[in-house]
This record gives C-alpha cells, structure tokens and sequence, in this order.
C-alpha cells in the first residue's frame, strides 16, 4: 500500500504579518515518490519548504495557514517541530552553511547523538554512511579541507544516516559541478529505491527529469501547474514550462540554433598567459605550463571540475595566488611580482565579499571614486538604481548583486574581467538578466574569462572554451564542451 | 578527544573563570598578570586556528574602542599629554588599560579553550559534566567550524578591498566599518541557515549522555593553573592596597 508521506495544504504564509507569500499550495509525496517544485527565484520555492519543515513559524517568526503533515508529525506544531527530524532529512542549497561540525564524522554523528543514538553504535553507523558516500578516508579532517564536491557528499550522508522516510532537498545542484550532480542524482535514485519520499526544490530540472513522478510549477507564491510523469515527457507541455524560466530541457534539444553564429571573434590580445605554473606550499603543482590568450570583447569560459584549479588560476592572474611561475602580459605590460595593477579585476562567487558601503549608491560612488567611471555612467547601468538606491547592497536579490558587484568591478576599467562561477545560483531568468550584462560590457571592449561548470554560460554567451582537467589546459569547442558536461551530469 | 587527556568543560570551567575575574577586576594591577598569561598563550595557540590577521584585526578594533571610550567617558586626573585641541588626563590612560587587559583575559581564555579541545567532545562534556543546555553547548562548539570560515572571508573580503583600491587593513575606524560590514553580513546569513540546519536536525530534542569519568592529571593542572592566577591576582590586590 502506498502512504502518503508529506501532505501539505497551505492557504496562505508568510514572513510578516498580513504580507502572505505563499496562497493556496498543496503539495503530496507518497513513498518511493520523487516529487519537484519549480520556479523562479523568489517564487517562494524556499518558503514553502521551510513551511513544510516547520521552520518558518517556529524558528523565523513567520505564520501559515493550514496543514501540514509529515508522518504524521505535525510541524507546525512547536512540538511536533522538536520531532520532525525523527522523520525527515535535509539538504539545503549551500552545503557551507548546513554543515555545522567541525570534522566530517561529528557531521553526520550530530543527528544520530540527537536521537540519543549509543555513541558506538552511531559511530560505526557513521563511519559506513562516511564510506558509502566516499568519505571515510576524510572523517577526521576539518571540513575546511573538503573540495565542494566532498562537503555535498558529507551534507547528503548527514541527511539519510538516520534513515528518514522523507528528505528534502533545497536546490542540490546549486553549488556543485556536473560530477557532483550525477552523485545527487544517485542519491535520489537511492533514496527513491530504498521507498521513501523525496522533495526536491530545484529550477534546474532538466538534471532529474527522468527521475521525477510529478512536477509542481510554482509562480508568485501559488501553484500554477502539476506536470505527471507522462506530462514530463510531452516535449509541448515541457516548452510551456521553460517559458516559466524553469530549466527544463538539455541544450541539445533547443539550443543549437542560437549558438551556429553568436561567437564573436575577439580584436587585439589583452591578456597573455605564457607557461604559467602553479602550486600551493610544499604540493605538487595545481596546474602545468598553461599557455591562453583572451582577445578584447572576448567571453573565455574557463571549465573544470571542483578543485581543478580554476579559482586559482583567476587568482593568479589577479595576483592574489602568489605560489606561481611563467609569464603573465597584459597590454599595459609584464606582470610584476603577480600584479597586473588593474589590467584585471577578479570577481569571487560570492558577491557580498565585494561591497564595503552601506547603500547602493554610495557603492557606485565609491567606485567612481575610485575607479574613474562617470557615476552617471554607472548609475545608468544599474537597471534598479531609481528604486534601490538607498538599499544596503547585502539586500538586494542575488541576481542583483551579480550585477552591482560586476559592474563595480567593470567601474575599475580593468581589461578583463576574471569572474568565479557568476551564474551559481541563478535561475534561467536571472542567468539571461546577467547574460543581458555581460554583453552590455563586452560592447565596451571588456574581456571575459568566466570560472564556471554550468553549460548554459558555455551556451549561451562564451565565445571560446578553455578546458582545465588533470593539470592541463586545453581550449575545445564551447558546444561541445558544454554537452559534455551535461552528459557527465546524466542529462542526456 | 581533547589533547593532552583533559576534559573539555574543565577548560570551558577555566575559561569561564577567567572571563569572571576579567569582570570581577578594578584595577589594573589585579587584571595584569591573568591578562598577560592568557593573552599570549591564547593568542599564540588561536593563531594557527583561526589565522593572525583576523586576530590582529580584532586586537586594533579592541584597541580603538577602547581609546575612544576612555577619551570620551574618562579622560579625569592629572594631565599627561596635552595635544592642544585635546588633552589626555591619567583616567585615560587607566581606562584605556582595563578595557584591554579585560579584553585580552577573555579573548584569550576563550582562544585557549578553542584551540585545545574539539567540537563534539566540547558539547558531550558540557553537557554530561556541567549539564549545560544542548543549545548553549552547540553554539560554544559551533565557534570551532566558523573560526576558519570567518579567517577565509576576512581573506576574500581583503583581495576585494585592494581591488577596490582601499587597504586591506586599517586603523582608521571609520574604514574599519567597511571591513566589518562584508564579515558581519556574510557570518549572519551563515548563523541563520547554521540555526536552521541544526534545528531541523533536532538539537532541541538532544538527549544527554551522562559521564562517569574521573578527573585526570590533566584537568588538575588546568585547574592548578587557574588557582594561581586567581590567588596571583587577588594577592597583588592586597599586597597594593596594604603597602
């Protein structure tokens, strides 16, 4: 007999009083069901998650109207929210904030300690989930020294060693490359197969189609269409929801004619790279005599999985990775002790690392400052600055502060841009709305070279595709590289 | 398990001793020798932990807080210094000296404790010897996972300072905002989904393991120690104040 294991029928939430988020949404996963939500970003994905779980009006002050149910427990209830870890695992998106112990072990030991697990049986109950996911090796190591890959792995181990017959998942493709989206798809097969239930909050969905009973389709806070796995394979139905900004279908199915004739052959050489090797203190090197140009008003997609080396190569050419040897030219000279003055501008993914004042505008006056750009310029250049001006920059949408922290950085009239995975994160909409920016900037002559695993960068707006893996670089064609890493990730 | 085979809650015991006297302390004479001999061992251990730069910048945001606190709020006495449009008077100077030496006990107790005991063992110790609430034994540990992660933002938020072409560091304490805002912002977003990760996974409904294990050679000379100082501390008080 099959059970339902989530039934949750919200009429109305959210995170103020009298300011609903959520209106009308009803949500079932029985077991052995694999259910998604999709949406753009802010369409209260997350919110109804943490509805779901009971967090938003247990843990944030929010409120909701309505049922919910997980096993029987109900979340909503202070109570039945003490218990629902008894039932339930969680992945959230950014596996640096859901990971809270210091070594692997304490990790995934933490809810087995909860549940007042013998501290033998839980370590050895650890100790082969650490196995079954490939940590073992590691699970006396501070997570700190953990790839992205391997904290993913370490969070998804946390979240089923209890062996819950719900686990819910927060956009597990956000912050992982196409191999660790593979081990999430194992992991949902798993879970799948094991007949528990599981929820995935993801816009990328064209990574677990094949997996999924049912799709919900979430807009503005309700649930605007329920897609059966029959829907899932109707290429029309599917066309419908990619309309919706919900990454549905793999390029090669609708990509190609728009990228035949969009490379732009770039003009003079700006940025040389000549033999460059480099490595951390006491290692083997990270990479090997690699040797690139970028051309100006190129965009140079540099690829690689996890811990391959491209953050440090950005950070080379920046002169922030100091452990390096070869040659580094730009038009305005040789590099000198690793410093290219500001021929080059390195952008982190993490776009709050980049603001140091307290509103929008005083962010772009400080660049203008600082920078030299005409502050008009710059305000013109932010599409929100009218109504977001006195905002501190940490409030902004992700998607915003992508812009503001590039266009800050565009504001130094570097040559190139070296940006770190800039579209993690962001759903198709906001992903064209950063596309929108990048080609805004490239008809000004800046270069690109973009850190990144996500195919739709490689699809959508690179002109060239350098290829790092074992130490080596190599430049291949974008569309080909770009389906190569959907073909890694299982998307076929 | 903690190095050196002592239990984590006798450190939680000394450092939350120290942190007391850092409060209980009026003059500069009984905070001296506690200050020092924390303050270098805690920072000299915390260091490799937690990385010198970050240190150092708390350290220089004590030492301004401090200052200006004594310049507005004490600046009575004799005068020692005068720089025409201010002049500094002996309270200063003496203010300037207890905020930092309280600074320096604390900080660097808690270093100590930081640096010589692990996450886990800190929570079951906490809570099996002391019998402190799960919630508050987690948030203790949890410092242990976001000491290095703080260190790696300083790290990124300083390459993007010097991109911005503002100094990576700075003693000028309307700059130091500029530096505070990007940690504060990244470290509170980080806390709130580390609340919500934890809870989900059922701290509040933590059961406690009692222990039953004696105390070892170990805990006795950190609790030696902690007599000492304490004793050192109320002595040089006395022997002052009666001679």
């Amino acid at each position: 007999m099959v059970l339902v294991v989530l039934q949750a029928n919200v009429s109305e939430a959210g995170y103020v009083a009298n300011k609903a988020v959520l209106h009308n949404v009803e949500v079932n996963v029985s077991d052995g069901e694999v259910v998604a939500i999709a949406g753009p970003s802010g369409s209260g994905k997350t919110t109804f998650l943490l509805t779901a779980l009971g967090v938003l009006n247990n843990l944030l002050s929010g409120w909701v109207n309505g049922r919910v149910r997980i096993d029987d427990i109900d979340p909503l209830d202070p109570l039945g929210f003490q218990k629902i870890f008894k039932v339930s695992g969680v992945v959230l998106q950014d596996p640096e904030k859901q990971l809270i112990m210091p070594t692997p072990i304490d990790e995934v030991m933490f809810i087995l300690e909860n549940l007042g697990v013998d501290v033998e049986v839980a370590s050895r109950k650890s100790m082969e989930y650490l196995n079954m996911f490939g940590l073992s090796n590691k699970a006396y190591e501070h997570v700190e020294n953990l790839s992205g890959g391997e904290k993913r792995r370490l969070s998804l181990a946390a979240s089923l060693v209890h062996e819950p017959n719900m686990v819910f998942l927060d956009e597990p493709t956000a912050s992982v490359d196409p191999w660790g989206v593979k081990e999430v798809k194992n992991f949902i097969r798993n879970v799948k197969e094991r007949g528990k239930g599981v929820l995935i909050i993801e816009h990328k969905v064209k990574y677990f189609i094949e997996l999924i009973d049912k799709l919900y389709v979430i807009n503005e806070g309700s649930i605007i269409k329920v897609l059966s796995r029959d829907d899932l394979n109707d290429q029309a139905v599917l066309k419908e929801v990619r309309e919706l900004g919900v990454d549905v279908t793999p390029i090669h199915e609708v990509d190609r004619r728009d990228v035949s004739n969009a490379r732009y052959v770039g003009g003079d050489v700006v940025l040389e790279v000549d033999g460059l090797t480099c490595w951390y203190d006491g290692s083997s090197p990270i990479f090997k005599d690699v040797s690139f140009e970028v051309r100006s008003g190129e965009v140079v997609a540099l690829v690689g999985s996890n811990g391959s080396g491209k953050t440090t190569l950005l950070k080379a050419l920046s002169g922030f990775h100091r452990g390096c040897s070869g040659v580094i030219k730009t038009k305005d000279g040789v590099s000198q002790s690793g410093k290219l003055g500001r021929s080059v501008f390195y952008v982190h993914q993490t776009p709050d690392y980049m603001f140091v004042e307290s509103s929008v505008e005083k962010e772009l006056l400080q660049t203008s400052r600082f920078g030299g750009v005409d502050l008009n310029t710059l305000k013109s250049m932010f599409p929100w600055f009218n109504e977001l001006r006195d905002l501190p920059p940490y409030k902004l949408s992700l998607g915003q502060r992508r812009w503001l922290s590039t266009l800050i950085a565009w504001g130094f009239k570097p040559r190139v841009l070296l940006l770190d995975e800039p579209t993690a994160g962001l759903d198709l909409y906001l992903m064209r709305q950063f596309k929108e920016l990048v080609g805004l900037l490239k008809r000004s002559g800046t270069s690109f070279l973009i850190a990144t695993h996500d195919p739709r960068v490689l699809v959508e707006f690179a002109d060239r595709a350098l290829v790092l893996k074992g130490g080596r670089l190599y430049e291949d064609d974008v569309f080909k590289v770009a389906l190569l890493l959907e073909s890694v990730a299982g998307v076929y | 398990m903690a190095r050196a085979g002592f239990k984590p809650s006798s450190l939680f015991i000394y450092s939350l001793t120290m942190a007391s006297l850092a409060f209980i302390g009026r003059s500069v004479e009984f905070l001296l020798i506690p200050a020092v001999v924390n303050g270098v061992l805690g920072f000299g251990l915390g260091s490799r932990k937690i990385g010198l730069k970050l240190l150092v910048a708390l350290m220089i945001i004590n030492v301004w807080g401090a200052l200006i606190n004594a310049v507005y709020f004490s600046n009575v006495g004799t005068t020692l210094l005068d720089l025409g449009f201010i002049k500094i008077n002996s309270g200063v100077v003496k203010a300037f000296l207890m905020v930092s030496l309280r600074f320096f006990l604390v900080v660097g107790s808690t270093l100590i404790m930081l640096s010589l005991s692990n996450a886990r063992d800190l929570i079951k110790s906490l809570e099996s010897d002391l019998r402190i609430p799960s919630s508050v034994a987690f948030s203790l540990a949890y410092a242990f996972r976001l000491f290095p992660l703080m260190a790696r933002d300083f790290k990124e938020i300083s390459i993007a300072r010097e991109e911005r072409g503002l100094k990576t560091f700075t003693l000028n304490p309307k700059h130091l905002k500029t530096l505070l805002t990007p940690l504060l912002s990244v470290g509170y977003e980080r806390a709130l989904w580390a609340g919500i990760s934890s809870e989900v996974r059922g701290l509040s409904s933590r059961r406690k393991v009692r222990s039953n294990r004696n105390l070892s050679v170990g805990d006795l000379l950190i609790f030696a120690a902690l007599s000492a100082q304490v004793l050192t501390a109320f002595l040089t008080e006395l022997t002052l104040r009666l001679f």
